[in-house]
């Protein structure tokens, strides 16, 4: 009875039933929306950082003019990163959050909902950032490191001072597809119960039976978070690349991840 | 002394051995011009002398150190033999002043000013001084080339090495390029320069080599090689490209 006498009546049709979840449960999409950014973008920014340090273990180098211990070092680098980025990028991310979450994350370092999440989608990202930087640095003419080493540049200082800064500026449309994918799929970490707007959308959706309506609403958002993202992006892109009169094709170099990995996984992004 | 010398020096990709043992020394302040025809290991001998291309065998040494050992610190020899490359090979993200600067700055114990102060130098010696602040890809080929070879000069190299420098400029610029190459010889700059430029061969150099099937089939003076050349093979290119 009292929960007859409490109940808000429901309106019928689906634009005012999104618009009564919208307004008795707005609070709740706003505390989504809000760890749905923060993961986003700390789990991008992390995650391309832990890939610019793990191409450069991808991309070494073996000499004959090495000693043997350089040799193994570098060996134990290159075998390390490829396997990193074959294992997380060859299993869903879903999956991995219930396995580190539940195996280490939580019982052994005591993490929480909201570093948890970041840590996972840092570590995804790490794996396709890699391969994007390494597709962005082999994408730069040889010349380049040739004229560098020919002026008496170490391999690093070339990498540091000729390479890197024009690889990372080739890459920062394939990074931005990749905050743009983070934005949706961390919407898998509600399985561990972090309560990012996919959580909440269906904590909203249960109360009233409203499933279709709660998640129209949080797909709404997650439009809005993703084309402002896009638009956002390609104006950077626009911008850093602005004195450059051949400046290279928007479109077709936000697709750059998709021919920079050379494997079949490349036709299926993250699949869920 | 001679300030570089090259004993046996082979190189092979895979099966296919392109240098077959070459023999040649260079004093300093000499002008060697290298001619021969596409295929025939020009490049690949250059890129061999400061290592960018590991030879397979053999030795180099450059004022008295064997670059072929493998403690030889290659980043210090390598400052004193520049480059110039046939595509140029700017640094794309940098603008003309930080091209010339970049290295020394890395490298060299000189404070920015003494830095940029050379290079305004060097570019006013090239004739584009006031391309200074300008973009690379807004420059034209010939001044590309002109800006990498005082890219290379910022070093203040003891040998200068060309491959090819003019082949991929239009004809009308190769003259601003080559004016720059033969007054660094004027000046008594050791350089190896790998050219399909004959008049330039016969004008600046000192010695003309004549490269042939991964190996140095005659070499002479300019006068003599374009003038009465001993070989068969040698008589046959030329009248091919003369």
């Amino acid at each position: 009875m009292l929960s007859i006498i409490l109940a808000k009546t429901v309106p019928s049709g689906t634009i005012a039933r999104m618009i009564f979840i919208v307004e008795n449960y707005y609070p709740m999409f706003l505390e989504g929306l809000k760890f749905t950014l923060i993961i986003s973008l700390l789990g991008t920014l992390f995650g391309v950082m832990l890939g610019m340090l793990l191409v450069t273990l991808k991309l070494q180098t073996i000499s004959e003019r090495d000693s043997v211990v350089t040799k193994a070092l570098k060996k134990i680098a290159i075998v390390f990163s490829t396997t990193y980025v074959d294992i997380i990028r060859g299993t869903p991310m879903m999956i991995q959050a219930i396995i580190f979450y539940y195996w280490f994350l939580f019982p052994v370092f005591k993490m929480g909902f909201l570093s948890a999440g970041i840590f996972i989608v840092t570590l995804n990202t790490a794996a396709y950032a890699t391969e994007v930087l390494r597709g962005s640095i082999q994408a730069i003419d040889v010349g380049q490191m040739e004229a560098a080493r020919s002026l008496g540049m170490s391999r690093k200082q070339a990498m540091m001072k000729v390479i890197l800064p024009q690889a990372l500026r080739n890459s920062v449309p394939a990074i931005g597809n990749e905050l743009v994918i983070n934005i949706k799929d961390s919407s898998v970490l509600s399985v561990i119960g972090v309560i990012e707007l996919m959580y909440q959308s269906k904590a909203a959706a249960s109360y009233y039976y409203l499933t279709v309506e709660s998640a129209l609403v949080a797909a709404v958002i997650y439009l809005i978070l993703t084309m402002s993202a896009t638009r956002l992006l390609e104006y950077i892109v626009v911008k850093t690349n602005g004195d450059k009169p051949n400046k290279p094709n928007v479109r077709r170099e936000r697709n750059i991840m998709f021919v920079s990995i050379p494997t079949s996984q490349s036709f299926f992004r993250r699949e869920k | 002394m001679s300030i570089l010398k090259v004993t046996n020096l082979r190189k092979s990709f895979g099966d296919n051995e392109v240098l077959k043992g070459i023999d040649i020394s260079v004093e300093s302040g000499e002008v060697v011009c290298v001619i021969g025809a596409s295929g025939s290991g020009k490049s690949t001998f250059l890129r061999c002398l400061n290592l960018l291309g590991e030879p397979t065998s053999g030795s180099v040494v450059f004022e008295g150190n064997e670059l072929m050992d493998a403690d030889t610190n290659l980043n210090k020899l390598r400052q004193k033999m520049g480059m110039v490359f046939q595509s140029f090979n700017l640094f794309d993200n940098l603008d003309v002043l930080d091209n010339l600067t970049l290295a020394p700055k890395l490298i060299l114990d000189v404070n920015q000013d003494e830095c940029e102060q050379s290079a305004f130098k060097l570019l006013e010696r090239v004739g584009l001084v006031d391309f200074a602040n300008a973009s690379v890809s807004t420059l034209s080929g010939g001044q590309k080339q002109r800006i990498a070879i005082a890219r290379t000069l910022m070093m203040d190299p003891d040998i200068m090495l060309f491959d090819e420098p003019t082949s991929a400029l239009d004809p009308e610029v190769v003259g601003d390029v080559l004016a720059v190459m033969r007054e660094l010889a004027d000046q008594g700059m050791t350089m190896i320069v790998v050219t399909h430029e004959m008049a330039f061969a016969r004008e600046v150099a000192d010695r003309v080599v004549f490269m042939d099937d991964g190996m140095i089939y005659e070499e002479a003076t300019p006068e003599e090689m374009f003038t009465n050349p001993k070989g068969k093979r040698t008589r046959e290119f030329l009248n091919r490209v003369l």
